[in-house]
């Protein structure tokens, strides 16, 4: 099983480096926040992997919080971007 | 024992491939909006794969907490999807020669008029 | 609409309060109550009257949200090895199949969340979704994606929707598909 968690954790990694490119490269407001939301999402993929090869749940928290804030940060964050494009 | 963790590993390896996957369509789609599918579609899917995969191995009481967040993700994915559209459309993300078609663009046109 | 108190958003927070602990303890479940009634107090939702409970219609929703989530993974993913930067896409207009508004919400939600699409606008009074969909370059495929959100919306409308909705929604659809249809424009009578 071993070999599986190592392979998981690369390929999650993988994706969190190209997310990171996106969000580095932009070129939009938007493009950065949507590349943080997947960002956080793989986030909480890892912490399962994780969780999964511990066999414990000590996590659960953890995971479930980062849940729930990438999603009401990315929601502000939409509605930030919205109210300076109207300003502008 | 064999059973479970062949499950396991197939949920986990498939889950972490459409993460990729998504993140690749991050990378190469033009436009916000198709990156915006890229990142909603096969990252969701991948992550209730993950979790699913997780969730084999662990206690029940933290079982169901995974799918708690799986919950969580399915619930908010088509939110932030539709949020994110709506936005990107308004403010001119859309990169034109991506559009085949734009009913919504011929509409209002024609209540300009 | 007045606010009223509902048993089964309380019993829903609780079960959520329950799972987020991972326990049901005495502690936990006296928390899940304060919390919940917290919650339904200072957030009063308007009531809406549930239909009646459609087990099986609603477990097949699921399974063909399931399966649409799957195949549609699969085929943006497709679209990303394949197409990559030359991706193309097209804004759909679709029409809603509903009048009620929790049916409408939960329609352009599964479309947000499965068939290659997501919901750009809605357009209440006129009846129309707005929806962006991946992967089409022709007019056929335009109009496979429209008979697309349309069957999701027929599904969600026969789970949740009131019966008088329910009972003619079929015919309804059938009546605005495209793919079939000899002529490419908008359905007759709009």
């Amino acid at each position: 099983m071993t070999v599986v968690f190592t392979l998981t954790f690369g390929l999650l990694a993988a994706a969190g480096l190209l997310t990171l490119w996106r969000m580095l490269r932009g070129p939009r407001t938007l493009d950065r926040v949507l590349a943080l939301d997947v960002l956080l999402v793989l986030i909480v993929a890892g912490v399962a992997v994780g969780m999964a090869a511990s066999m414990r749940g000590l996590d659960v928290v953890l995971l479930l919080s980062v849940a729930l804030l990438s999603f009401i940060g990315s929601v502000s964050a939409v509605r930030l971007v919205e109210r300076w494009e109207e300003h502008r | 024992m064999i059973v479970r963790d062949v499950i396991c590993a197939v949920l986990l390896l498939s889950g972490a491939l459409f993460c990729l996957l998504g993140a690749l369509g991050l990378v190469r789609f033009p436009d916000l909006p198709t990156r915006l599918q890229a990142a909603t579609k096969p990252q969701t899917l991948g992550l209730l794969l993950v979790l699913a995969g997780a969730a084999v191995r662990l206690e029940l009481g933290d079982a169901l907490a995974l799918g708690l967040a799986g919950l969580f993700q399915v619930i908010t994915a088509p939110v932030l999807a539709q949020l994110f559209g709506g936005v990107a459309y308004r403010t001119g993300a859309c990169e034109p020669s991506v559009l085949v078609l734009d009913e919504l663009d011929e509409r209002l046109r024609a209540d300009r008029r | 609409m007045r606010s009223r108190f509902s048993l089964s958003v309380f019993a829903w927070l609780v079960l959520v309060w329950l799972l987020l602990w991972g326990s049901a303890d005495p502690l936990a479940l006296l928390g899940a109550v304060i919390v919940a009634l917290a919650v339904l107090l200072l957030f009063p939702l308007p009531t809406r009257r549930l239909p009646l409970l459609r087990p099986l219609r609603l477990a097949r929703l699921a399974g063909y949200v399931l399966v649409d989530l799957v195949t549609s993974a699969v085929r943006t993913s497709r679209e990303v090895l394949q197409y990559g930067g030359k991706v193309r896409a097209a804004v759909v207009a679709v029409p809603v199949l509903s009048d009620v508004d929790h049916v409408i919400a939960t329609s352009a939600n599964l479309v947000s969340l499965t068939p290659d699409t997501f919901v750009l606008q809605i357009d209440r009074r006129g009846h129309v979704f707005y929806v962006y969909s991946l992967g089409v370059r022709t007019r056929e495929e335009a109009d496979r994606a429209h008979d697309q959100a349309l069957e999701l919306q027929v599904r969600v409308v026969r789970a949740l929707g009131p019966a008088e909705e329910a009972a003619d929604v079929h015919e309804r659809a059938h009546a605005r598909r495209k793919s079939g249809a000899a002529s490419p424009e908008r359905a007759p009578g709009r």
